[in-house]
């Protein structure tokens, strides 16, 4: 068996240099392929970023009288989070929302003035993040059974912004998965048409090779091995070709999504990224070969 | 033993014309025989060889090869068969992106002969059939003539049990034609092989003297001893 994979892995090689014409087809197809696919990968990747950064924004600050002691609120906040779709609870102490509110006026001078002559006017307050815009419902149902010790909740001015955040998410979600799967679906049909085409061109030396004895085998496996290699050759090209794309394109995204920087979540995901790339090579250069060998087999 | 019973096979054409290519044949050709397949062209002597192969089945009849039904036979069991086959095609059959050394050696790499073995014999067996000088050669780099003691080269590289031969010396001149006649009666005597030739020429018949198969329009005509036969 191992001398016959050598002889078979020697010939694939001798295949591959022969047939390097029809084989630049094989790797730029593959190369686009992999590419496609490193794309919607990546996309989701951004997507799954774009989404969490989006519902960040759809929580809903539930603000606790003065008089509410500290332990009264976070036994509230372990109570939410017992509630079906609650993600998170952040407890916001009274100093912490004034930081907060400085911060982000510290350009305002009158603002910054009159905070000094009233003090700290903010409360205690609670956060609440939700998987999904339905979820709110339970928990403001919990909420109307606390509101003696509650100040104010902002769901009602909020409530028309969470419901548009919940519904764009969910149609980034379907939109990317319903193009990434056309997209992939249609380059397997390339890659199997071109391996197809390269194996047709090999269809009299296939016969020859079973009159006189070949194994499937024996007439598979120089294939599958000339196919595995323009495969790997196109993870790389692919590979490449997505990494330069993105380093070029990264100082314009920030202007659109200053929060996200697409280069480093690329190198973040790199790993991934080949390890998928490898995979879907590898499942595509063996189904591809495998149909279109079978007939002649 | 090879054995053909009431084998008749029908062509189709493409036009869906039907061809009759051999009618209720039945023969038994016994281990280390050397039969000759004699008649016309187009009479059904490449059917023959072919059916052998197991690269056309019979339309109806049985082909059977050491008790096995050549056409009821699996992918593997097949492959198996052939590899004890040495088979001269009329048409050569050579691997076109192999060259001649390369050629020589995939059945014996299918057959389980080692590299040195492949290295030290396959230039013995190419200097047979005079190809020593072009061992690096692809098959459309040669002449017809070349291409035909190729593909004897080929057939008979992993000594085989059965050595199928279609016209082996249509394309060559009368030396070698006379020097490969000599390899397979010394392969049939030496090596014990049963080799079956099919031919229209008649020096052949004469150069054997071995028994005949004589096929008209797919009918068995003859089966016997050698006699003196008009083709």
């Amino acid at each position: 068996m191992f001398l016959e994979l050598k002889r078979a892995i020697k010939y694939g090689l001798k295949v591959f240099k022969q047939n390097l014409g029809l084989g630049f087809i094989n790797l730029f197809v593959f190369s686009i392929t992999l590419f496609l696919c490193t794309l919607f990968f990546f996309s989701g990747k951004v997507g799954g970023i774009l989404i969490k950064n989006l519902k960040e924004k759809a929580d809903i600050s539930v603000y606790f009288k003065e008089e509410v002691p500290k332990e009264e609120i976070f036994k509230i906040k372990e109570e939410l989070l017992k509630i079906q779709g609650v993600e998170k609870v952040e407890f916001i102490s009274k100093d912490e929302n004034l930081e907060k509110f400085r911060k982000k006026h510290e350009k305002d001078f009158i603002i910054l003035e009159a905070l000094e002559t009233v003090g700290n006017p903010f409360f205690d307050s609670l956060s609440v993040y939700v998987k999904e815009a339905q979820n709110l419902e339970g928990v403001l149902e919990f909420l109307k059974g606390k509101k003696d010790l509650i100040q104010e909740e902002d769901y009602s001015e909020k409530k028309s912004t969470i419901e548009k955040i919940f519904k764009i998410s969910k149609n980034i979600q379907k939109g990317l998965f319903f193009t990434s799967l056309f997209f992939i679906i249609v380059s397997c049909l390339i890659v199997f048409f071109t391996v197809h085409l390269t194996i047709l061109n090999q269809k009299e030396e296939i016969t020859v090779q079973k009159l006189v004895g070949a194994s499937n085998f024996n007439i598979l496996f120089p294939f599958l091995f000339q196919e595995i290699l323009w495969a790997f050759l196109g993870v790389l090209v692919a590979i490449l070709s997505f990494a330069l794309l993105l380093k070029f394109l990264t100082p314009y995204t920030i202007f659109i999504l200053p929060e996200i920087q697409i280069f480093d979540i690329f190198k973040n995901n790199l790993f991934k990224i080949l390890g998928l790339n490898f995979l879907i090579a590898l499942v595509l250069a063996f189904v591809s070969t495998f149909f279109a060998t079978k007939r002649y087999l | 033993m090879i054995v053909f019973e009431k084998v008749t096979k029908v062509y189709t054409l493409k036009n869906k014309e039907k061809v009759l290519a051999l009618k209720d044949v039945s023969f038994k050709i016994e281990d280390q025989e050397l039969v000759l397949l004699v008649g016309k062209c187009g009479c059904g002597k490449s059917t023959v060889l072919k059916l052998i192969l197991g690269e056309e089945k019979p339309t109806s009849g049985r082909v059977l090869i050491d008790n096995q039904e050549v056409p009821k036979m699996k992918n593997g069991t097949l492959a198996k068969l052939r590899r004890k086959i040495g088979v001269v095609f009329q048409d050569y059959k050579l691997l076109s992106q192999r060259n001649v050394f390369e050629n020589v050696s995939f059945v014996m790499e299918m057959t389980g002969f080692s590299d040195k073995e492949i290295k030290k014999e396959v230039p013995e067996i190419l200097e047979i059939v005079g190809l020593e000088n072009k061992m690096h050669h692809f098959p459309d780099e040669l002449s017809q003539g070349e291409k035909q003691k190729l593909c004897i080269a080929r057939a008979i590289a992993h000594r085989p049990k059965i050595l199928l031969a279609d016209e082996p010396v249509g394309n060559l001149d009368g030396e070698t034609t006379l020097e490969i006649l000599r390899i397979f009666k010394k392969i049939n005597s030496e090596l014990k092989t049963t080799v079956v030739i099919a031919t229209h020429y008649q020096e052949v018949v004469n150069f054997f003297k071995s028994r005949i198969l004589n096929l008209k329009k797919g009918e068995l005509i003859y089966d016997g001893p050698y006699k003196k036969i008009i083709i």
